[in-house]
């Protein structure tokens, strides 16, 4: 079913030092951005990231395109390691491209949208004979035709789907096996997300592209993902494919979350009894399982020991002591989540 | 019985042949009580009309026409009306706050880095609760952060020690500090992750239970309003193109955009398949179509709607409203566009 | 491609009209320059009159040709002086802000020092190395006194690359491959230019002052004329004293006059730049036919006296199905 996969991440994790305080007070924190985390992409597949801000996701796409340096971890291409820590080079850039989720922040606003393209393809080896017939086909692979209406135009004067279509382009531009997204359509309008999301998903089922979709939307991952990975507070906490994630969550943060999306269709998520301000500050624990101090299940050994990932199903890993006996838990009203959690 | 009523408001960003009409000949109604909620996308205009007949729109923006009327009921059940755009800047700052008050989109960043938290209920209540002395003000700002679930300690943080969610909490409380009869919200949990969102709701629906204030909720997402608001309107182009009931809009849409929104939330359950959502992208205000200015997107889009822009209309006797050609009572309405409210429908 | 937004702010239209004149001026001011500056057969210290505009110096030389010459040199020294030190800052600037590290400490350093220095002692150290030969030859002054006034230019636009090198389009650039150099040239860079033009602007408003303090003090070579010169002349021959303001006080209104129009044509350049810094076509005469008082407050948006309904602009049909 699955051919092996092209990029390749196994226990990535990325520390930052931040000095916190002021005058006599000086002191250094660690944050644990994003901690063992592994992952395979492969072709004709999208993989699903989903998470929080602070979740680390957006480092975690920064470390596979090799634009953050790991602290420790290893990746692979294409089956062959890559050495970290040196300088990222031009093979790798053809083989993995990274767009952002701002599509006016990532064209530079004084050059037409041509002249990214054409970098693009200059770099890697392109002829300037060849760059009008590249040009028109990077941005048919987008639907954004005819070509020259919008090349010939600032970033400005394009609206937000069209401009992250070409900053998909842009990328395509490089010919790359892998596509990693990092929360492409988070800023853009509702009615025009659907049209870049498809053409993400087609990218996999007509390219063969293996890519990597970053949302806090969990159900857009649903929408155009074969297998989605839930973070939290830089780790993987649980990991399935989209529709049995969001039937049978086996996590509860990953329960937490999808009992907070808005879901008009669905009966049991009409609004329930007052919530405390709870979660936020208490955060996440340094000890033992980081989703401790939020977590309704929570028993003596989470805030000692950090779970190892169990299976509980074909293809689905979940990260809690509480799969220890072979046990899931059952989904939760998020009004319960709060019961008995001490105030903030 | 309404809080608020909106004639035929426009508002226009410059002045002349350059204006950008970023509001146009909008009505609109508030219950007393109830939660209005108004969905719409960048250029929709939904922000501009709140500022608009609050009269808190930043320069060039300019209220073209029409007429705003704040409904205030006395304590002793007496109504006085207070034409909002020929108040003077004192009328307007006697009723604001006291009467209506904003939670605004940048909330986040509304509150002095420099205050403590307990200095920003302290100079709200000391201008308008003259009669309160400092333990007074203290007393209340405790029990406001009480009605937004947050504890007294929080009082003496200041704003960058705090969540974001605290920080909308916060000003929440403050928002409710002098029990307006009106409370506006735009996109109060746009810049917040979905767990704290959902708290957030939650605690917004209770206290409006409790308080009983109405509440204009405006958002992108419709999703979230079809949980939260008793009626909500649709806007697009600076006009409303629909108003129904929650249930009603979500469950039996009868404007083309509409049905298109709806359509461009992908479902948590039932089968993958591909969805098609609108094409095109929103209208651009400086450049807006003929006639109805969402029919380059529209897939019913007939001769008329190139030239003449319709009117909102009622539609059956519930008392909805929607501006589109189809619904003229002369030409078919397509089926997607006349379904009946399911029966189970949760709400 | 871009078109030319032509300057509407009345600052800008005075401030360009001054330079042009004074352009004009370096190129023909000899030519049409009623007599050779440094004959002086004329009667001395004559005053005004219609064979010598401006009268004749105490030496008996015509002070209105002398004022022609003396554009010419003053304000070539100025633009070149202007113009290497704009690049300097350039270079330097850029790429201390760019690359970061021990660049950006070791050109820091070296702006620092430059900075420190204090420019006029330097300046008369730098001259006084000078062969007499050099000394009146325009562009090598105008370099030495480029390498007083870079620094200040160099560190407002480190301070900008640093703030745009975290963009996410120059993040973009590094991810499609782009070089370095070719990242601080194309892509930074041009989003610099606001500050470039101001910063030459100024740097060559400060070359004016250093060139004419430099001749005032009788530190260049006489032989070439310049407004300094002419008042380093007027003040050896005590002209202050005995009222002769006809030799001092013109080169003194040329060098502000040409100060003031640079300053002017600096405080509309944000504007010409950016255009979406412009009201949106918002005069006075509009707001008062509009019955609006000029000062808009915050708090209380204006509303217009009813009228009738707004005309709409122009509509234009997107092809449906158009995807955007």
């Amino acid at each position: 079913m699955s051919a092996s996969p092209i990029l390749e991440a196994r226990s990535l994790t990325r520390y930052f030092t931040v000095r916190t305080g002021d005058g006599g007070r000086r002191r250094k924190r660690i944050v644990r951005a994003v901690e063992d985390v592994s992952l395979s992409l492969r072709p004709s597949r999208v993989t699903a990231v989903v998470g929080e801000s602070g979740s680390g996701k957006s480092v975690l796409a920064r470390m596979l395109a090799r634009i953050v340096t790991p602290t420790s971890g290893e990746l692979f291409l294409r089956g062959q390691p890559i050495a970290l820590g040196t300088k990222r080079g031009l093979d790798y850039t053809r083989d993995v491209q990274l767009v952002l989720q701002d599509p006016f922040a990532s064209m530079n606003p004084v050059h037409l949208v041509r002249h990214n393209l054409e970098r693009a393809l200059l770099i890697h080896g392109a002829r300037r004979a060849e760059l009008p017939a590249r040009l028109s086909g990077a941005m048919a692979r987008v639907q954004l035709t005819p070509p020259e209406s919008f090349l010939d135009r600032f970033p400005h004067e394009l609206s937000g789907g069209q401009l992250q279509r070409v900053s998909i382009a842009r990328a395509l531009c490089v010919e790359p096996q892998v596509l990693l997204a990092d929360e492409p359509v988070s800023m853009l309008d509702v009615s025009v997300r659907l049209g870049v999301l498809n053409i993400v998903r087609s990218l996999a089922d007509d390219e063969r592209m293996a890519t990597l979709y970053i949302t806090h939307d969990i159900a857009s991952a649903r929408y155009i993902a074969d297998e989605t990975i839930v973070m939290y507070a830089g780790q993987v906490v649980e990991r399935s494919d989209g529709v049995t994630l969001i039937d049978e969550p086996a996590h509860p943060y990953t329960q937490l979350l999808i009992a907070s999306v808005p879901d008009p269709s669905d009966p049991t998520s009409v609004a329930s009894p007052v919530v405390r301000d709870e979660g936020a500050r208490l955060g996440v624990a340094d000890v033992g399982c980081r989703f401790a101090p939020r977590c309704p299940f929570v028993m003596d050994r989470c805030r000692s020991e950090e779970p190892p990932a169990f299976v509980v199903g074909s293809g689905h890993e979940s990260k809690c002591w509480l799969h220890r006996d072979g046990a899931v838990a059952t989904p939760v009203k998020v009004a319960n989540s709060h019961e008995g959690v001490p105030r903030a | 019985m309404t809080v608020l009523e909106i004639r035929d408001l426009s508002v226009e960003y410059g002045l002349g042949e350059a204006a950008v009409h970023a509001v146009r000949h909008v009505d609109l109604d508030v219950p007393r009580s109830r939660v209005l909620g108004i969905a719409g996308e960048s250029g929709s205009g939904k922000s501009t009309l709140v500022y608009g007949f609050t009269r808190l729109l930043r320069w060039p923006g300019v209220v073209a026409g029409g007429s705003a009327v704040l409904h205030v009921l006395g304590d002793d059940g007496s109504e006085s009306d207070v034409d909002l755009l020929g108040a003077t800047e004192r009328e307007l700052r006697s009723i604001r706050w006291s009467q209506i008050s904003v939670v605004l989109q940048s909330a986040l960043s509304a509150l002095n880095p420099v205050r403590r938290i307990a200095k920003e209920f302290d100079e709200v209540l000391r201008v308008h609760r003259s009669r309160l002395d400092r333990r007074g003000r203290r007393a209340r700002a405790v029990e406001l952060l009480e009605m937004v679930g947050l504890d007294e300690d929080r009082l003496d943080r200041f704003p960058h020690e705090l969540s974001g969610g605290q920080r909308q909490r916060i000003m929440i409380a403050l928002a409710l500090a002098l029990d307006p009869q009106l409370v506006i919200m735009d996109e109060p949990t746009t810049a917040l992750d979905v767990v704290t969102q959902r708290e957030i709701v939650d605690q917004l629906f209770e206290l409006r239970q409790r308080l009983g204030f109405a509440m204009i909720f405006i958002t992108h997402d419709l999703s979230l309003l079809v949980e939260l608001a008793d009626e909500i309107a649709v806007m697009y182009a600076g006009e409303i193109v629909e108003r129904a009931s929650a249930a009603e809009l979500h469950g039996a849409p009868r404007h083309p955009y509409t049905l298109g929104l709806i359509n461009s939330f992908p479902p948590m359950h039932g089968a993958r398949q591909e969805l098609v959502g609108l094409p095109g992208a929103p209208a651009d205000l400086a450049n807006l179509p003929t006639g109805c200015s969402f029919h380059p997107r529209c897939a019913w889009a007939m001769e008329i709607c190139k030239t003449e822009s319709p009117k909102a209309q009622p539609v059956g006797d519930t008392g909805r409203l929607v501006a589109c050609w189809l619904h003229d009572g002369i030409h078919e309405v397509p089926v997607e566009l006349r379904r009946s409210v399911p029966e189970r429908h949760p709400l | 491609m871009k078109r030319l937004r032509l300057p509407r702010s009345p600052k800008v239209i005075v401030g360009l009209g001054i330079e042009l004149f004074f352009l004009v001026l370096t190129i023909v001011g000899p030519w049409i320059a009623p007599y050779d500056p440094s004959y002086n057969g004329f009667v001395q210290n004559l005053p005004p009159s219609a064979k010598h505009w401006l009268g004749t110096t105490a030496l008996g030389e015509d002070i209105f040709s002398q004022l022609l010459n003396g554009a010419r040199a003053t304000i070539v020294v100025a633009v070149v002086a202007g113009l290497v030190a704009t690049m300097i800052a350039m270079v330097v600037g850029i790429s201390a802000g760019y690359l970061g590290g021990r660049a950006d400490d070791g050109l820091s350093m070296l702006s620092n020092v430059f900075l420190a220095i204090p420019g006029l002692p330097l300046l008369i150290v730098l001259d006084s190395y000078l062969p007499q030969a050099d000394r009146s030859n325009s562009l090598v002054l105008g370099l030495v006194i480029a390498l007083t006034g870079w620094a200040w230019g160099a560190r407002v636009l480190r301070a900008q690359t640093m703030s745009l090198r975290n963009r996410d389009f120059v993040e973009a650039s590094r991810i499609i491959g782009e070089s370095r150099l070719r990242i601080m040239a194309v892509e930074i860079a041009p989003n610099l230019l606001p500050i470039l033009a101001s910063s030459l602007l100024f740097t060559i408003l400060y070359s004016i002052g250093a060139y004419v303090t430099l001749a005032y003090i009788g530190l260049t070579s006489t032989s070439v004329w310049n407004w300094g010169t002419m008042m380093f002349w007027a003040q050896a021959n005590n002209a202050p004293l005995v009222n002769q303001w006809y030799w001092f006080v013109p080169p003194g209104v040329c060098i502000a006059l040409v100060g003031a129009g640079l300053a002017l044509i600096n405080f509309g350049i944000d504007e010409f730049i950016n255009p979406r810094l412009r009201d949106a076509g918002l005069t006075s005469k509009m707001m008062r036919r509009a019955g609006l008082s000029r000062r808009v407050r915050l708090g209380v948006t204006p509303v217009l006296r009813p009228t009738a309904s707004p005309r709409r602009s122009r509509g234009v049909l997107s092809a449906p199905g158009a995807p955007r």
